[in-house]
Parts: structure tokens; C-alpha cells; sequence
């Protein structure tokens, strides 16, 4: 099949469910929505592997129609581009988006929002596939947006929850922030290049020197982008917020695809990215930054969500770290491998929320290991995957990522591998907490307690096969096999990171061991035996700091929403009241004034009586024009 | 031989028609009226093929001892604001159908008087003709608002009137004044108004006297204070044709006369682009503040208005076809918002944010339409919105970094309060009392041609765009000469 036709394969099947379940959803029973809903995402994953094969190791571009067009600045065709970096990440989205989708089918089975759900997951892909494949930045900017108002819906599925309602507005307006740094970036560069296509972008920049003024200012403001997108610091508070949303949208928009969004933009424009090493300076301290603050966090958060959240955003700051050490094509392969157990951890504690009937508590549970096996089998996969335990996927990644930053400078390699070790901790934690020991919950709730349906644990089943082996796509250089996964991306993307040696990949992998063995006791022995007093009590000093999000929302609260919220009030009550419409209204007070007065005299109304003038002077007017000439 | 005129002629026999019938035929007789109007105007475009100059011109002496006529034709720059007068005329009318039996005949003939100024001033070719018709607009409006307006109609409708007046008289002593600087040169296109070179330190009177003229009807800030209480008190058909084409009038004034005022701008368009885009932000923060619908949506306009009026400020070819794109943008999406507010006042009886809270539930349909035309008016990509507002904080971003930053803190701004409007009248737990009826016929064809055209901008804004070109192409040799 042709490229063009496989690009057409993949994109419209979602946008064609969404219309289809948007429009006459309400109507069709359920088991044809689900159909509908589900065979978007499947045409589109069989068509991603077709287009795999066909043209791995290519650059295909394929064009439809132009779109806009400004000379010298904005020439934009709607053009698509596969190159093996849009593979991989189009492998992700529909594969893990079809097993999502699969999953929602019996998540969301009861829910009279069913037609909704699928129409707005279609209609995410669809945006997700435009991201992706875009072949200039304003194609790649509508999907961006996209995305956003998926998640802005989503989040706000339970509409008639004001609280879910403000949960989902955060989310827009701080992606929205973001955008706006996108935005004036694509501005900039189209200025700048004469153009928005991705690929003469990345070759006009070769041209320039190393730290080139006016690059560094696109860079940075790009990144405002992937702050807003991939929640980073400062703009990373809407994510825990987002799991308002149902849990599935939290697996795979807040988990596994949206919000990788970030990392895929700065690696599809990494030519550029290397030549502004001061940008790369700062993509370093925010991602370290963000890693930290959420692996902190997460210690301390109770909500079974929160804390897969909150490891969310850590995780994601280690890609940017990855990013802003050169170590591009690993920032990929976490991506990849962070799909896998995320979407996983996601899915399992949606099974454990829907057996429990939409518990999220963890001072509520324990001791579910024997009421839901199989759930808790895939947990433990997703949670050992996660904190890098060999040979789960997490282990392959994060060893990588590790590796380069040692590569770049030990305090950052130091400072990681404290978040790392943070994220052993909450996720062993959450681990026992929820499966091990006694249930702390009402009887009656365990008794109600059951395991999900088929359809539910099939998609986590195939997610945990991939959190086990997925990993071996990238296979570390000592063991002298190739790394499929940089072998394959380095056909897109060139990695600038530097490797450190083989003596110290295998110290590495020796204290990870010893490290999480040793947690493994510790968490055990702590966790699974405790009351449900202990979870809420009142901590002190810089755990309570933890607990509370390091206060951000309050600190963002007081300086920046507050002040603008009193703004606006002064400017609409005080200023535009007294002010504006005082100074406006004088010639109108005075001519009524007059005109009240003049009415005594006359009759007929105050309106007829201006609109005579006027036209009196008009007239007028008109005359002393005859006069002039 | 096709004539340009009819365009004015149409609605205006219509609509004189409708005076002398009852309540009901005229309503029909003014539908059928508008939708002639709109298909004309496409007939015409079907066969318009220049890409310079003027065609179906229809030019008829005026004031002889001046060499003064009355000149309409269609350009390049009229083609888009003249599709949307013609458009959002229909819109307007299929939007009083709820009406047809509480107005009279006048009602509907003095709708369709207005559609017929507004088109025969977006067809002027010169001054004169500019300004009889930028005042003639005015005459239907007034009457309208006033005497079917709201109970304070009154006194919002004479601050209107005094504030465009106030700026009309301004622009008319500043044609006076051009007229009679450049002496017995004829003036009766445009392109013979900009061969007229005025020296600098007159184009500073004349920038305050446009800006004034024009910054008043659009309206930019400081000049805004008749819109809040206007768009509240008009009566939902007409402040359609308000907010959606009266509102433009301005914008198309700066983009005729900026050319006139070119070298006076290249020093004071900072500041007049500042003044403009402190509007922008103001009008978000009290639309953010704001709890009846329509007052919001003023607010809302002014922001976007500024941005337009900020960016045609720039005189730059590309904000240029940015501003014609997105008036037409804007029109659409106004034009759909107030629909939405006629509906939900109507249903509810108010117009307050959270009376109608829970409608999604009750109106899945309604809130679909509403919601696409909250995208439109954030400017998501691939809606009408995004284009325009691209193009303009582009030639801000040009003009000076620092002025595309705050232009843009507008889309943030605007997603605030958009969305926050959206969720408080339509999610929500909800009220009792919200009536189940469906969507009437008119309303329910009203929204969807808007939702159309949404689309049809937001996937094929090049073919809009080919037909502003022509507009800007037009002027490309006027940048050069200066």
C-alpha cells in the first residue's frame, strides 16, 4: 500500500468513530459504540504496522492539501512525515491506545456517558496522531492543542462535579500557558527560517553558531510548551488534579501519551536543541527539579491516583533530564517503556478502584492480593518495572537514563538517583499498602470486593507482557548485543550524551540491587501492617510540606490568581464603573441634560430630538462643502 | 450587466416592503429577502475575476462642484466583510423567527435596512460614500435598539449614538479637510485617495480623528463604555448584527485609512497599538469578572476587537489579511455566541451564568453547538479562530517582540473565561426550571450553517484567503511607494 494511503488509514478511522459515536451516539446501544469506539484505534494501529514495514528506515513525506498560505512566513501544507522516530511513538499511541480503549469498554460500562467517553478517547487519538505526524510545526501545534481539549474534556467527564469542572479548566489554561510559548516559538521561527517545516528547520539551523541569540530564545520558548504539556516545573501542578478524569483517560492521556508530547517535540527538533547549550542548561535544572519535587510528593499521598500521578510528573522530569543531557534517543526509550508500566499501574489501580467500587483511598485497603489475583499479579509487574528492577522495562531506561547523566556531570546523576530511590519507596509502598496485610476498609466493602471482568484484565495482561520484556529493545552496551531501540531511532535522531564506563554500568547495576532489596524489606515490614490512623495522621516539619505539595498551589494561589482574580473585580466594579463610564458619559449626561430641558419646550422624545440635530448637522456639513468649492 | 448596487438595493426594497405587512408575512417576506441578499452576493463571486482594481462599480454623481460620486463596487477587501454582512443578515433573521409574532413589519424592515447600509458602506470606493454610509447604518440600529430593546434601552442607545456621532464628526471634519487640501485632484476610488500625499504634521490630525472614529465603533479602549449596556439591552437579532458586522465597520475603516496616515503611524503606532492591546487584556479581566452572558461576551469582543484593531495598526500585509480573516472569524463566532444567549434567555428567562447551570443534561444538543463555538472563539486550531489571531500576533511579534507576547496572553485569558462561562451555564448540577423544547427549525439551521463555516475556515482558511489577497495585493503597491 502506498504511503499516502496508510497516513489516510491511520488518521481517519478515530476522527470517523468520534463522528459517528458524537453525533448518533445517544442512539446506538452500547456493544455498537464500543465497537465503533474501539475500531478507530485498531485500523489505525494495523495500519502503523503496515506503514512499518513498508518504510522503516525511510523518511516519507506525504501531502494532502495546502493549508495556508502567507508567503515567506507561513507556506503550510498539510503534510505528514514517518521517519522511525514517529514509529515508534505511533506504535505507543495505537497500540497502547487500542488496549485503553479495549479496557474502557468494561471500566466505563455502567456509566450513561458511555457514547461520550469513546467519542472524546477517538477523538484524543485522532489529535494525537496529527501531533505526531505532522510534518511542520503548525500541523504538530493543532494536535498539540488538540490534545488539550481532549483532556480539558475528559477531565471534566463528570460535568456535573464543579470540582472536576475547575480540575479540567486548570489543565486547559496551563497547557494553555505553554501554548502560548509555542506559539510566539513557531512566531519566531517562521521568521526566522522562512518556514515551519520540521525538517528545513532543523537543516537552516546547522547554519548558525552554537548558542546563536535568537535560537536560544526559540528553544526556550518551545520548551515553555513542553513545560505546560509535559507538566513540568513551574506548570506541572494540573496534573494531579487531572485525575478527576476516569482512569482510564488518566492511563493513557496523563500517563502514556499526552503528556509525552514534550519529550517527543524537543527529540524531533534535537539538531536544534544541540547547537543551544544554555537552553540545555535549563532543560537540565527544570527536569531535575520536577523529578525531585514529585518523587517527594508521591511519599506522602494517600490517593491511589495522586501517587501514580505525582510518579508521572517524576518520571517525566527524568526524560527532560535525559533531553538536556543529549541522551535523546533514551528520553524515547523511557518514553516507550513508561507507556508500558504506566499505562499498566494505571489500568491495575483502575481495576482495584472498579472492585472496590470507586475506593482510591490507600488507608482504606490492604490485604486485596487474595481477592483480586490477577490484579494483583500485573500490579507487582508494573510496580516492579517502575522502580528499575532488573530485567523489568524500567530497569533498561532508567539505568540508561542514569548512565548519561553521570555521563554530564555527577551532581546530576546524584540527585536522580535520589529521586530514584524516592520512587522505589512510594511505589513499594503503594504496592503493600494496597495488596498486602489486612483490608482496613468496611466489611462491608470486602465483601462486595471482586476481581474485574475479561475484558478489563486482557489489556493488562498483554501491558504487563510488554512491562516485563520491553526493555529488551534497548539491551546496554556490556552485554554486546545491539540496542535495537538506538540503533532504529538513530536513523531520525542523533544522541550528543557521553557513555561512562563498563566498571561503572556494573556498580550500578549491583547497589540498584542491593538498594532495592534492601527497600523491598524495609517497605514490607512497614507497610503492610499498618493502621489506618497512621496514614492520616498529622505529619511534621518537611513531611507535611510533602504531603502538601510543597504548597504550590497555594503559593500560585496567592501570587498570581489572586491578584489578577482582585484585578479584574477593581477594573469591572471600581474602574470601569467610576472611571471610564464617568468620563465617558459626561458629553451624554450634559446633552441629556440639555435635551430634558429642551423638551420642556418642545414635544417629542429625547432620542427623535438627537437624531434631528444630527442629521441637521449632517445637512449642515454637506453645505458648508458647496461653500468651500 | 451585473450591478454591485443590488447588493444595497435588495434588502433595502425588501425591507421597505416588509413596512406595509403584518407581523408574520413580513417575516418571511424579510427572510426571503436576507437569503436573496446572500445569494446574490455569491452570484457575484461566482463571477468576480479580478485580482486588481474594482468590478461591478455602480457610480453616480453626488455633488458635482466637488467631483464627488457615489461609488460602490466590489474589491478585493470587500469580498470577505460583505459575505459576512450578508450572512450574519440571515443569521439574524432566521434568529427573530421566535419573534415573528411580537414585532411588526417595521421590526423586520428596519433589519433588513441595516443589512443594506451595512453592505453598500463595506462596497464604498471613496470617502464620501464611506461616510454616508458608515452614519446611514446607524439610523436603522438606533430605531431598532430603541424601541425593542430593553427597559433601559433608551439611555444605552443614546450613549451609542452620542459616541459615534462624537466620532463621526471627527472623521467627517477630517474629510472635509482632506477634500479640500487636495483641491480639484478627483478622489472617487481609493486608489486615487492614496496618491494624495499629505505632508506629516497634518497625518497626525487626521491618525487622531480616524482613531477616534474608528476606535469608537469597533470599539477599542478607552472608547467602549456604550457596548456593555448596549449588548444588553438590544434585543438578540439585532445586537447579532451589532457584535457581528457593526463592530467590523471600525476595523474596515482603519484598513481604508490607514494608508492616508502611513508616515504618521510609523510614530505613533506604538503607542495607539499599546492603547489598543490594553483593551485586549482589560476586556478579558472583566469578562472573566462578568455574570450576564451578553455583558461578557461585550467584554469578550472588545478583547478581540482590540487585537485586530492592534494589529491593523501595524499596516502590514500580513496582519492585514489577518484582520480581514478574522473579522469574519470573529462575526461567525459572535454571531453563534449570541444565538446561544437568545436560546438560554428564552429557556430560562435570564441571562445570569449559573440560571441555566446543568443545561447539557437537558439541551445535549444546544451545549454541542455552544461549545463549538467556544473553541472558535479561543482560536483552537483548526476552527475559524486560529488563523486570523496567528496571522496578527504574527505582525505584532514583527512589529515588536514584547507587543506579540501580551497579544498573546490573550489566548490564555480567553480560555479562562470562555471556559469558565461554558462550564457555569452549562455543567453544573443544574436548576429546575430550564424547558426541554428542542431547538426551532431557524435556530437549529442558524447554528449549523455557523458550525459549517467553523469548520470550513478552520480546514480550508486558504481559500478565504485567496480572496482577502486580493485585497492586500491591492495595497502592495501603496506599501512600496511609501
Amino acid at each position: 500500500m502506498s504511503a499516502n494511503m496508510l497516513v489516510h488509514l491511520m488518521l481517519w478511522p478515530p476522527l470517523i468513530g468520534f463522528i459517528i459515536n458524537g453525533i448518533l451516539g445517544s442512539k446506538l446501544n452500547k456493544t455498537f459504540v464500543q465497537w465503533i469506539g474501539c475500531t478507530g484505534p485498531l485500523v489505525s494501529f494495523i495500519a502503523a504496522v503496515l506503514a512499518y514495514f513498508s518504510f522503516k528506515d525511510q523518511k516519507t513525506v506525504v501531502s494532502f492539501y495546502q493549508w495556508i498560505n502567507v508567503p515567506d512566513l507561513f507556506e503550510i501544507n498539510f503534510e505528514f512525515f514517518l521517519d522511525n522516530l514517529s514509529f515508534v511513538m505511533l506504535m505507543i499511541v495505537t497500540g497502547v491506545g487500542t488496549l485503553i480503549h479495549a479496557y474502557s469498554g468494561g471500566y466505563m460500562h455502567d456509566d450513561e456517558g458511555f457514547h461520550r467517553f469513546f467519542a472524546y478517547l477517538n477523538l484524543f487519538l485522532f489529535s494525537m496522531l496529527l501531533l505526531i505526524l505532522g510534518s511542520n510545526l503548525l500541523i504538530l501545534f493543532a494536535g498539540w492543542e488538540g490534545v488539550g481539549l481532549c483532556s480539558f474534556l475528559l477531565i471534566g467527564f463528570w460535568y456535573k462535579n464543579t470540582d472536576y469542572n475547575a480540575a479540567a479548566r486548570k489543565a486547559f489554561i496551563m497547557n494553555r500557558i505553554g501554548d502560548l510559548g509555542f506559539l510566539i516559538a513557531m512566531i519566531l521561527i517562521a521568521y526566522q527560517f522562512q518556514t515551519l517545516d520540521i525538517r528545513v528547520i532543523l537543516d537552516g539551523a546547522k547554519q548558525y553558531p552554537i548558542n546563536e541569540p535568537f535560537n536560544v530564545m526559540i528553544t526556550l520558548f518551545l520548551f515553555v510548551g513542553v513545560c505546560g504539556k509535559s507538566a513540568q516545573v513551574p506548570l506541572f501542578t494540573w496534573l494531579p488534579d487531572a485525575m478527576a478524569g476516569p482512569t482510564p483517560v488518566s492511563a493513557l492521556i496523563h500517563a502514556a501519551t499526552m503528556v509525552t508530547a514534550g519529550i517527543y517535540l524537543v527529540a524531533r527538533l534535537s539538531a536544534m536543541y544541540t547547537l543551544t547549550p544554555i537552553t540545555n542548561q535549563i532543560i537540565i535544572g527544570v527536569g531535575l527539579i520536577t523529578a525531585l519535587i514529585a518523587a517527594f510528593t508521591a511519599l506522602k499521598q494517600n490517593d491511589i491516583k495522586k501517587v501514580l500521578a505525582y510518579s508521572t510528573v517524576s518520571q517525566l522530569g527524568y526524560m527532560v533530564v535525559a533531553l538536556g543531557v543529549g541522551a535523546y534517543t533514551t528520553a524515547v526509550f523511557h518514553v516507550v517503556t513508561h507507556a508500558f508500566f504506566k499505562a499498566l499501574l494505571f489500568l491495575a489501580a483502575g481495576s482495584v478502584i472498579h472492585g472496590l467500587h470507586g475506593e482510591q483511598d490507600i488507608s482504606k485497603m490492604g490485604g486485596l492480593k487474595e481477592k483480586m489475583k490477577w490484579t494483583h499479579l500485573v500490579f507487582l509487574i508494573g510496580t516492579l518495572a517502575i522502580i528499575g528492577c532488573p530485567p523489568f522495562a524500567g530497569f533498561f531506561s532508567k539505568d540508561e537514563i542514569l548512565a548519561a547523566a553521570y555521563g554530564h556531570h555527577i551532581i546530576i546523576f546524584i540527585l536522580l538517583s535520589i529521586a530514584s530511590v524516592c520512587t522505589a519507596w512510594y511505589m513499594l509502598r503503594l504496592y503493600f499498602s494496597c495488596f498486602h496485610g489486612q483490608y482496613r476498609g468496611d466489611h462491608h466493602s470486602w465483601d462486595h470486593a471482586h476481581e474485574s471482568p475479561v475484558i478489563m484484565l486482557g489489556p493488562l495482561f498483554v501491558l504487563a507482557i510488554l512491562a516485563t520484556i520491553g526493555g529488551f529493545f534497548g539491551l546496554p552496551e556490556i552485554t554486546h548485543q545491539t540496542h535495537l531501540m538506538h540503533d532504529f531511532l538513530s536513523k531520525s535522531v542523533q544522541d550528543t550524551s557521553h557513555h561512562p564506563s563498563h566498571l561503572f554500568e556494573i556498580v550500578l547495576w549491583l547497589v540498584t540491587i542491593i538498594v532495592l532489596v534492601s527497600l523491598f524489606i524495609i517497605t514490607k515490614k512497614r507497610y503492610s501492617n499498618k493502621s489506618i490512623e497512621e496514614y492520616n495522621g498529622s505529619d511534621t516539619g518537611i513531611s507535611n510540606v510533602f504531603r502538601n505539595k510543597f504548597y504550590l498551589d497555594e503559593i500560585y494561589d496567592l501570587i498570581i490568581i489572586k491578584p489578577v482574580y482582585s484585578l479584574g473585580n477593581w477594573l469591572k466594579t471600581t474602574f470601569e464603573h467610576q472611571f471610564v463610564q464617568g468620563i465617558m458619559y459626561l458629553p451624554s449626561t450634559v446633552l441629556s441634560k440639555a435635551g430634558t430641558n429642551l423638551r420642556a419646550l418642545q414635544s417629542g422624545n429625547t432620542g427623535m430630538y438627537i437624531l434631528a440635530m444630527i442629521l441637521g448637522l449632517v445637512i449642515f456639513c454637506l453645505m458648508f462643502i458647496f461653500k468651500l468649492v | 450587466m451585473l450591478s454591485a448596487s443590488l447588493l444595497f438595493v435588495l434588502p433595502l426594497v425588501f425591507g421597505l416592503l416588509c413596512f406595509f405587512l403584518k407581523s408574520r408575512p413580513a417575516y418571511y417576506v424579510s427572510l426571503i429577502g436576507s437569503v436573496s441578499s446572500l445569494f446574490y452576493f455569491i452570484f457575484l463571486l461566482i463571477n468576480y475575476t479580478a485580482t486588481q482594481g474594482t468590478l461591478f462599480g455602480w457610480e453616480f454623481e453626488w455633488i458635482a462642484k466637488m467631483h464627488i460620486n457615489l461609488h460602490l463596487a466590489l474589491d478585493g477587501m470587500t469580498i470577505l466583510p460583505l459575505f459576512l454582512s450578508n450572512l450574519i443578515g440571515m443569521i439574524s433573521i432566521f434568529s427573530a423567527f421566535a419573534y415573528q409574532d411580537k414585532r411588526n413589519g417595521s421590526y423586520f424592515g428596519l433589519l433588513l435596512m441595516s443589512i443594506a447600509c451595512l453592505n453598500a458602506f463595506f462596497m464604498a470606493q471613496n470617502p464620501f460614500t464611506f461616510y454616508l454610509f458608515f452614519e446611514l447604518a446607524l439610523i436603522p440600529i438606533y430605531f431598532l435598539v430603541i424601541q425593542w430593546g430593553g427597559p433601559q434601552a433608551k439611555k444605552s442607545v443614546f450613549t451609542f449614538f452620542i459616541y459615534t456621532v462624537f466620532g463621526s464628526f471627527l472623521l467627517l471634519a477630517a474629510l472635509i479637510y482632506f477634500y479640500s487640501y487636495i483641491g480639484i485632484n478627483v478622489a472617487n476610488n481609493w486608489s486615487d485617495v492614496y496618491l494624495n500625499k499629505i505632508p506629516e504634521h497634518l497625518q497626525y490630525w487626521f491618525l487622531i480623528a480616524f482613531f477616534i472614529a474608528f476606535g469608537i465603533k469597533s470599539p477599542v479602549f478607552p472608547f467602549h463604555s456604550w457596548q456593555a449596556n448596549l449588548y444588553e439591552q438590544a434585543d438578540k437579532p439585532t445586537v447579532i448584527l451589532i457584535a457581528a458586522v457593526m463592530s467590523k465597520m471600525g476595523i474596515f475603516g482603519f484598513l481604508r485609512f490607514n494608508l492616508i496616515v502611513q508616515q504618521a503611524l510609523q510614530h505613533w503606532g506604538t503607542e495607539l497599538i499599546v492603547l489598543c492591546l490594553i483593551g485586549v487584556i482589560y476586556g478579558a479581566l472583566i469578562a472573566w469578572r462578568q455574570n450576564h452572558f451578553s455583558r461578557l461576551l461585550a467584554f469578550s469582543s472588545l478583547s478581540h476587537m482590540g487585537l485586530i484593531a492592534a494589529g491593523t495598526l501595524t499596516v502590514n500585509a500580513i496582519a492585514m489579511e489577518g484582520a480581514l480573516f478574522q473579522c469574519l472569524a470573529h462575526g461567525i463566532a459572535v454571531a453563534g455566541l449570541f444565538l446561544v444567549a437568545d436560546v438560554v434567555a428564552r429557556k430560562t428567562g435570564n441571562e445570569a451564568l449559573d440560571g441555566s447551570s446543568g443545561m447539557a443534561k437537558v439541551n445535549p444538543r444546544l451545549a454541542t453547538y455552544y461549545f463549538i463555538l467556544v473553541l472558535a472563539s479561543v482560536g483552537l486550531p483548526l476552527t475559524s479562530g486560529f488563523v486570523g489571531e496567528l496571522l496578527l500576533i504574527s505582525a505584532l511579534t514583527k512589529y515588536q517582540l514584547g507587543l506579540g507576547i501580551i497579544a498573546g496572553v490573550s489566548i490564555i485569558l480567553g480560555a479562562v473565561y470562555m471556559l469558565q462561562c461554558y462550564q457555569r451555564m452549562m455543567f453544573g448540577a443544574g436548576v429546575q426550571d430550564i424547558s426541554k423544547a428542542d431547538l426551532s427549525l431557524f435556530e437549529d439551521y442558524g447554528f449549523i450553517i455557523l458550525i459549517i463555516l467553523v469548520f470550513a475556515l478552520g480546514f480550508f482558511p486558504i481559500q478565504w484567503f485567496q480572496l482577502a489577497f486580493y485585497g492586500v495585493t491591492q495595497f502592495g503597491d501603496y506599501f512600496m511607494s511609501h
